[in-house]
């Protein structure tokens, strides 16, 4: 169940050129988040309406007392959320959405995590919680260029070593991530796979976990008005029982099932 | 402290309401979400989101888009139909002491007609809420609720299918608004919502084409406010119907200018969407309004009596 909050913000840094690391502490509902699910937050000043809606942040990491949500600026309203100091209190609807499942898997199982840009946070909220179970993912991470890198530190601090490529070649393989990722698939005994990123990648690294017949669950992102399933703004197509419909993003996912997404014309 | 109940209760053309807040149609979805943070029974009453006679696929993506104190939508009224909101979403709301206002859509006269029949025969609604704002496919896709006569045949032809109270949505896309509005009294209907969302546009100045995949989508939130309470004040001084306003409500204070003006009742919208608490706080704010400034049914359209006050002075 979903709450609304009034969180002090412990700590707000940039981590990387535009990317901000903004730590709040656990609260009610919050500490008992999944990795996939997000938190909408409002990020205009008290007594103005501008901008207007909430902006939906995936979780990025979580201790005992704090989580934290990794986001880039992007627009007007991450601008503003960049703004905020620690101390200020920050009004929070969480958690939201449809996480990725995993406790279905057995300790030591074969996990490979394909992670693309400011894709990246929810699957090390999610690397901690398979460490936690006795599984070890196999990391691959693509960005941009090395300036853009994010959460390859927090992996490392896990013990991870993450496989990381970028599209100009400034660090690790250049190219893209999914490249990296069929080569891995190509050598078989993987069980799962989950992505984030954009939608293109989530499309390829379906087609490619699909190929290999390995399951693969993919965390979605589309404009979001409520972010709470009313608006209808961020619905995707899904085939079930051979009939495609709407899914909306922000409650029955942001996580699907790979091989349920309409990958063409979808959106 | 003052715990002494304030009476709040209101009626709207035969629809009797323990409070006058409501929420609006597409901003609550049948309630199942809102569910999850407060008792849905606190609210004088539902409008779900708009059901068809059969399901409607809704527009391609973007469907959204934020503006100044705003925002854009274009869903294109996607919903499952109407047997689908009876199997499925009349059950759960009829859990919650609340008025159900079923907001009924359709592209042609005879599918409103047809989803009021379904509903009435299986009791599922306590009010209708007629969004004469649907694109007639009949007449090229120009909306009822732009031409008198066509709004009319709308109400009419739902007026003669049931006997619960039948509101009429006006949209405020009109040169005149009072036209339509006494089109729709004329026709029969119990009261009238007033606004729906006002015609608008974005366009991405770096992809240089429209925001929307749809081009045109209705914008709603606090930017149109004082365009919806001009309205409501219009359509109060040219009718004799109790209206329910919305169009941009964030706050108690906000829902004042409404009733103030003439609406009988209130609905919360898009504010659902960045508040999930937002109708309460409004209804809290009017309770305490009420403690103060007297009992509800007397502030209705009390803004009015300032220009007789003037007018005596003169």
């Amino acid at each position: 169940m979903p709450g609304q909050y009034q969180l002090e913000i412990i700590d707000h840094r940039q981590v990387a050129p535009g990317h901000f690391e903004l730590t709040l502490p656990q609260q009610g509902e919050l500490a008992r988040a999944e990795p996939g699910q997000f938190v909408s937050v409002l990020v205009r000043a008290p007594e103005s309406f501008d901008p207007l809606l909430r902006r939906p942040l995936s979780i990025y990491r979580t201790a005992e007392d704090r989580f934290s949500l990794l986001y880039r600026v992007v627009g007007r309203g991450t601008r503003r959320l960049s703004q905020f100091r620690a101390g200020e209190a920050l009004d929070c609807v969480g958690p939201l959405g449809r996480g990725f499942t995993y406790r279905d898997l057995s300790p030591g199982a074969k996990v490979v995590l394909v992670g693309g840009g400011v894709g990246v946070p929810p699957l090390v909220f999610l690397s901690q919680k398979l460490l936690q179970i006795g599984i070890v993912p196999e990391v691959f991470a693509g960005y941009a260029s090395s300036e853009h890198v994010v959460g390859l530190g927090a992996w490392r601090e896990a013990g991870l070593e993450p496989v990381v490529s970028t599209d100009d070649g400034s660090l690790g393989y250049r190219g893209y991530v999914t490249q990296v990722f069929a080569e891995r698939l190509a050598q078989g005994s993987v069980e799962r796979v989950y992505a984030c990123g954009p939608r293109p990648m989530l499309a390829e690294v379906a087609a490619l976990a699909g190929r290999y017949g390995v399951d693969c669950q993919v965390a979605m992102e589309e404009w979001m008005a409520c972010g709470i399933g009313v608006c209808l703004s961020c619905v995707t197509k899904v085939q079930e029982g051979g009939a495609n419909r709407w899914a909306r993003v922000c409650r029955e996912g942001p996580v699907f099932d790979a091989r349920k997404v309409v990958w063409q014309g979808g959106s | 402290m003052d715990h002494e109940v304030v009476d709040l209760s209101v009626n709207l053309g035969g629809l009797a309401l323990k409070n006058p807040v409501m929420v609006a149609s597409g901003t609550f979805g049948y309630g199942k979400e809102f569910a999850e943070f407060f008792d849905l029974g606190r609210l004088g009453a539902v409008m779900v989101k708009g059901v068809s006679l059969v399901p409607w696929e809704g527009n391609p993506l973007p469907r959204i888009v934020e503006t100044p104190a705003g925002m854009l939508n274009a869903i294109g009224l996607q919903n499952a139909g109407v047997d689908h909101y009876l199997k499925e979403d009349l059950p759960f709301l009829r859990q919650f002491d609340t008025r159900i206002i079923v907001n009924v859509i359709g592209k042609t006269v005879e599918e409103y007609a047809r989803v009021v029949e379904r509903i009435e025969a299986q009791e599922g609604a306590d009010a209708y809420e007629i969004n004469i704002s649907c694109p007639n496919i009949k007449e090229g896709g120009i909306s009822f609720g732009s031409d008198p006569a066509l709004a009319a045949e709308v109400v009419k032809a739902v007026r003669s299918r049931t006997r619960r109270p039948v509101i009429a949505k006006l949209s405020p896309n009109v040169t005149d608004v009072t036209e339509v509005a006494i089109a729709c009294q004329l026709a029969g209907a119990d009261a009238l919502s007033l606004v729906n969302t006002f015609l608008a546009m974005a366009i991405d100045v770096d992809r240089e084409r429209p925001v929307l995949a749809n081009v045109f989508g209705g914008l709603s939130g606090p930017a149109i406010r004082p365009i919806a309470v001009r309205m409501v004040w219009e359509v109060y001084r040219a009718v004799d119907l109790p209206l329910i306003g919305m169009g941009g409500i964030t706050s108690a204070r906000d829902a004042l200018e409404f009733i103030l003006a003439g609406a009988s009742a209130v609905a919360v919208g898009t504010a659902n969407f960045t508040n999930p608490y937002a109708s309460l706080e409004v209804l809290s704010g009017i309770q305490e309004a009420v403690r103060r400034r007297g009992p509800y049914r007397e502030m209705i359209g009390r803004a009015h009596r300032w220009q007789k006050e003037r007018s005596i002075d003169d």
